[in-house]
């Protein structure tokens, strides 16, 4: 990515949408980079980027943290991955994405997303091909939770 | 009791949301995308609008104009993850009441309906 302030406007983005929504203290871990077989969360939001960049994030959770996520904001018990609890996880993908477009945007990249989609199992694998996926993980009480950056800058932008 | 036609393509967001207003006194009726939307307004004719911007099918600023199109008098707010100022600013112009900025809060969203109710 040629601009580093490309991949810290979807840090800072998810550092911010995880702390508001789930009013909780939210520790950032360090940036790596991760293979392109190495294996996803078993619950994986996606949104797709377009414009200035092109390619995907993705927020991954364990199962249990989706759950507990799931079951604070929501203000009822969910032991399950179910449809509702699955959505939390690709809205909150949905919220970072937009933030991250919002500070792009304020900096002169215009970036769109996609409406947000979410996988679940526990073989989840994203192929990304040439892209590089960069993950920043996130300590929070209701467990890890992983960004990742599978996207590049786009020629021209 | 005031209806409110909550719009988004997210159940997770429709139930966070319909619980908040349900608790506040409000009735709700869903819809899950901007078709959906402009089907259920005309059916149901609702006191306010809250309605995300990107779904599928017919995207919130879309089915925003359709509604204002259809009943000029519509009060809608936009709840929206997207906050690019041309997009509020179309938004805006299209009619929309307000515009507020996800993450989730729930003050404001109240505060907004009230407002829109007046």
């Amino acid at each position: 990515m040629k601009d580093i302030r490309l991949i810290n406007a979807f840090v800072r983005a998810a550092a911010e949408t995880l702390e508001a929504e789930l009013q909780v203290p939210v520790e950032r871990g360090a940036l790596a980079l991760s293979g392109p077989d190495d294996p996803d969360s078993p619950v994986t939001g996606i949104v797709g980027l377009t414009g200035a960049m092109e390619g995907a994030i993705a927020i991954g959770v364990e199962r249990a943290t989706a759950c507990a996520i799931a079951s604070a904001l929501l203000g009822e018990e969910f032991a399950e991955v179910t449809p509702l609890v699955a959505s939390g996880i690709s809205e909150i993908c949905n919220i970072i994405a937009g933030r991250a477009a919002a500070l792009l945007f304020e900096i002169g990249h215009r970036v769109e997303i996609s409406p947000p989609i979410v996988v679940t199992g526990q073989e989840v694998r994203l192929r990304t091909v040439d892209l590089p996926r960069l993950v920043v993980p996130f300590s929070t009480d209701f467990g890890r939770i992983e960004l990742k950056v599978m996207a590049q800058q786009r020629n021209g932008h | 009791m005031s209806t409110i036609l909550l719009v988004d393509d997210a159940a997770f967001m429709r139930t966070r949301c319909a619980k908040l207003l349900r608790d506040s006194g409000f009735e709700v009726v869903e819809a899950e995308n901007g078709a959906e939307a402009v089907r259920t307004y005309i059916a149901v004719k609702p006191d306010a609008v809250l309605m995300d911007v990107i779904m599928p099918e017919m995207d919130g600023l879309a089915a925003l104009k359709e509604i204002r199109r259809l009943d000029p008098s519509a009060r809608v707010t936009m709840v929206t993850a997207m906050g690019q100022e041309d997009m509020v600013l179309d938004a805006l112009k299209s009619g929309a009441k307000n515009y507020l900025l996800k993450p989730f809060q729930p003050d404001r969203i109240i505060e907004a309906v009230r407002k829109m109710l007046g």
